[in-house]
C-alpha cells in the first residue's frame, strides 16, 4: 500500500508500489518523454530503479514518487527526491529533485505543481540544506522550470557523463538553498 | 529547373515533394493540435494552401525548400525539414538562409528532427553556399529551441523580431544562428 506524501490542487504524490514498473513503462516511458532523459528504458531498468527507490524510502524516508491526477486517478508523471548518486557528480549525497510528466499531460503546469510540493517535503520534513536538480542545455523545458522555481545555476557542479546521448551528456546543475526557498515563499 | 534533391541520412530521406498525395499526407499527419501548438495552431484549408504555396515557390525560386521527410524503414512521411530564405513580415534577417522542421507527433523523441536538420544544415553549407543559417521559434516552443541548442546554434537575441501576422504566444520570434566555421568545426 502506497504512502500519500502530498496532495496539491490537482495531484496526489504517492510512493511506489508493486506493479508500478509496468504502469510506468506503458504510460511514461515513451520516446517524447524520455528524449532528453537518456532515451526509453527497458522494463528491467525501470524495475531496478523502483527497487533502489523503495530501498531509499525505507532507509531515509524519501524517494521518487508518482504523480496521480486526482480527476482521473491516473498516473501522470513522477517526481521526487533522491541523493545525487552519479559517480561522476561533484556533489554526491546532496538532495536531488527530479521529475517527468506524461506526454498527454504536458503544458498543464503539473511539473511545477508537483515539484513545489516535493521541495516543501525536502525542506520541511527532511531538513535538506539545499536541493539540486540535474539537466542538460537542450532540455529547455526542464531548466526553465528550475529557473522559475528560483533555483540558481551552478556551473561549478556541471559534469560530463559519457553514458548519456551526445546532446545531453553535459550535465548541468541548478541548486536551491533553504534560505532561497524560504525567501521565495 | 532546379536539380532534384534527394538527401539520405541513416534513417531518413529528405526529398522534393511529389504533388497532392504528399501534401494530403503531410497535413493529415502534422496538422494536429500538438504539432501546430507553437506554429500558429491547426491550419484551415486556406492556411494549408498557403503553406504549400510558400514551400513550392521557395523551391521554384531557390532550388531548395522544406523538403518532405520520409522514413526509409517503412516509407512513412514524417513531416518536413529543410531550407528557405527568411521572408516573414518583420523578420530581422530577410533573405537569410533558414532551417526549419515540422514532424508528426508520433515521430518525436527519436532523434529524427535532429537527423534531418543536420542533413539540411550540411546541404545549406556544402551545396547551397550559405555562410550562416538561422532558425526561428517562439519562447514557448522549448523542444524546438532545445534542438537548436543541440545542433550547436547560438542564441541571437539581437535578431529577435515580431511577426505581426500572429497573436501572442506565436508573435514574438526568437532567433538562433550558426555560421559555416562553427558548423564545420562541429561536423569535424
Amino acid at each position: 500500500m502506497a504512502d500519500i506524501i502530498a496532495e496539491t490542487g490537482r495531484l496526489v504524490l504517492r510512493t511506489i508500489e508493486d506493479g508500478d514498473a509496468a504502469l510506468q513503462n506503458r504510460l511514461l516511458n515513451t520516446p517524447a518523454v524520455m528524449a532528453r532523459l537518456g532515451g526509453v528504458k527497458e522494463l528491467h531498468e525501470i524495475e531496478a530503479r523502483h527497487a533502489r527507490a523503495r530501498a531509499l524510502y525505507a532507509q531515509e524516508g524519501f524517494s521518487f514518487l508518482f504523480m496521480v491526477e486526482k480527476a482521473s486517478g491516473q498516473m501522470v508523471g513522477h517526481c521526487g527526491l533522491k541523493r545525487v548518486d552519479n559517480p561522476l557528480a561533484k556533489n554526491p549525497g546532496d538532495f536531488e529533485i527530479g521529475w517527468l510528466v506524461r506526454e498527454d499531460r504536458w503544458r498543464m503546469g503539473y511539473a511545477e505543481e508537483a515539484v513545489r510540493a516535493v521541495l516543501d517535503w525536502a525542506f520541511t520534513r527532511h531538513d535538506a540544506p539545499h536541493v539540486v536538480a540535474l539537466t542538460s542545455q537542450p532540455n529547455v523545458a526542464s531548466w526553465r522550470l528550475m529557473e522559475k522555481l528560483g533555483m540558481e545555476r551552478r556551473p561549478d557542479l556541471d559534469f560530463d557523463d559519457p553514458d548519456w546521448p551526445e546532446d545531453d551528456r553535459l550535465t548541468i546543475l541548478y541548486s536551491l538553498s533553504r534560505a532561497q526557498w524560504e525567501a521565495a515563499r | 529547373m532546379a536539380e532534384p534533391v534527394q538527401i539520405e541520412t541513416g534513417r531518413l530521406v529528405l526529398r522534393d515533394w511529389r504533388g497532392d498525395a504528399d501534401w494530403d499526407e503531410f497535413f493529415r499527419v502534422t496538422n494536429t493540435p500538438a504539432v501546430m501548438e507553437w506554429l500558429g495552431g491547426v491550419l484551415d484549408y486556406e492556411g494549408q494552401a498557403r503553406t504549400r504555396g510558400r514551400v513550392e515557390s521557395c523551391h521554384a525560386n531557390n532550388g531548395f525548400c522544406f523538403w518532405a521527410v520520409e522514413r526509409k524503414a517503412d516509407g512513412a512521411l514524417l513531416g518536413f525539414c529543410g531550407l528557405k530564405r527568411a521572408d516573414a513580415p518583420g523578420c530581422s534577417v530577410p533573405g537569410a538562409m533558414e532551417v526549419g522542421w515540422r514532424l508528426r507527433e508520433d515521430a518525436w523523441g527519436q532523434g529524427y528532427a535532429k537527423e534531418a536538420a543536420i542533413a539540411a544544415l550540411d546541404a545549406a553549407f556544402a551545396r547551397f553556399g550559405a555562410e550562416e543559417v538561422v532558425a526561428f521559434t517562439v519562447d514557448g516552443n522549448t523542444m524546438s529551441w532545445g534542438l537548436m541548442i543541440a545542433l550547436g546554434m547560438q542564441r541571437r537575441a539581437d535578431l529577435d523580431y515580431r511577426d505581426e501576422r500572429f497573436e501572442p504566444p506565436w508573435r514574438d520570434h526568437i532567433v538562433y544562428a550558426i555560421d559555416r566555421a562553427r558548423w564545420e568545426a562541429r561536423r569535424g
